[in-house]
């Protein structure tokens, strides 16, 4: 890792956007994909009667499960390999369907020097093709000062 | 009028079991894993991308701890429930719930609130990871379809040296 490649904290400011992802159009083969791989027979995200009929939902789900993890890589494709995300909270406010196409977005909120690091806290979200924000949250990602030491690994923890 | 008796608050900071994968993290697992979450940074599965990065070898992404812990071969299969109860919905709440005993309360749906987690190293290829939970709040809260309450669990995941790799809050409502 040289001192100049990869994101460092001169070059984030309030306000900055971090460069979106988008997932989708999201079928039921994704769907049925990633409830294989992690063994969760939820039924509400591949079986359509009974998503529709008995829960009466609109359409078959796209996991939560699954969508954290588009939060977490939008974050990590724009910090890494010089940041570290730290810490990251997401809420399950609305459902994103079979069919969506999400966008993950992120925008700077917060950036602060402390002890030899950058710490910036980014406000992160999912939102669908009709424009629903389902999946608002936070993001904090310590990054290398030019100059500076590098972000430590194994990362012991924001602290106070 | 809730439904946090004080039984159920009693449930708040006593630790669950301790409870570790089936094995060591395997590259075929984590291929599939990696590919089912469409990651697209290479030091999940190249060996020499990975070597080159802070990771020093092969790692999963940092959330992929919560998906981690299986079901031992040769213990009851839980779709046989279908044979007798065509209507459950497929979902082990339990499962969860990281081992921590049931929140009893007259609310029937489960639903996943958010989730929060602190990160400190990554799971290597062969790492065994093991974790513990403990509810760290269980409120009630006036939502707008009615009473709800809201059970917040942390658990701490661990690799086999006993390093910590994340922490994560897991909010679950019941409405």
């Amino acid at each position: 890792m040289t001192d100049t490649a990869g994101l460092h904290f001169e070059d984030v400011s309030f306000g900055d956007e971090l460069p979106s992802l988008v997932r989708g159009p999201m079928t039921t083969t994704h769907v049925m994909r990633w409830s294989a791989a992690i063994e969760n027979w939820h039924r509400i995200h591949y079986d359509q009667p009974f998503a529709v009929e008995h829960d009466k939902l609109p359409a078959l789900l796209l996991n939560g499960s699954w969508k954290q993890h588009v939060l977490v890589q939008l974050v990590r494709g724009w910090a890494e390999p010089t940041g570290w995300l730290a810490h990251i909270k997401m809420s399950f406010r609305g459902m994103d369907f079979v069919g969506d196409t999400i966008t993950a977005w992120g925008r700077v909120t917060e950036v602060e020097e402390r002890d030899g690091l950058g710490i910036v806290v980014c406000e992160i979200g999912l939102r669908n093709q009709r424009g629903e924000e389902t999946t608002p949250g936070t993001a904090t990602v310590a990054l290398p000062l030019r100059g500076g030491r590098e972000v430590p690994y194994p990362f012991p923890g924001l602290g106070g | 009028m809730g439904f946090v008796t004080e039984e159920i608050a009693a449930l708040v900071g006593v630790p669950g079991p301790r409870f570790t994968a089936l094995g060591p993290l395997g590259a075929d697992e984590l291929r599939r894993f990696t590919q089912a979450v469409m990651e697209p940074n290479p030091v999940h599965w190249d060996e020499q991308a990975a070597r080159a990065s802070r990771y020093g070898a092969v790692v999963a992404s940092p959330l992929y701890v919560l998906h981690a812990f299986r079901r031992a071969p040769g213990t009851p299969d839980p779709l046989d429930r279908l044979g007798v109860e065509r209507d459950w919905d497929g979902l082990d709440v339990a499962a969860g719930f990281g081992g921590l005993p049931p929140v009893e309360i007259p609310l029937k749906r489960v639903l996943n609130g958010g989730t929060e987690a602190e990160f400190f190293r990554l799971a290597r290829l062969g790492d065994v990871i093991s974790a513990q939970a403990r509810y760290v709040e269980i409120v009630d809260r006036e939502g707008r379809t009615g009473p709800m309450v809201l059970a917040t669990i942390e658990t701490v995941y661990e690799n086999q040296d006993g390093e910590q790799l994340a922490r994560v809050r897991s909010t679950v409502i019941f409405r």
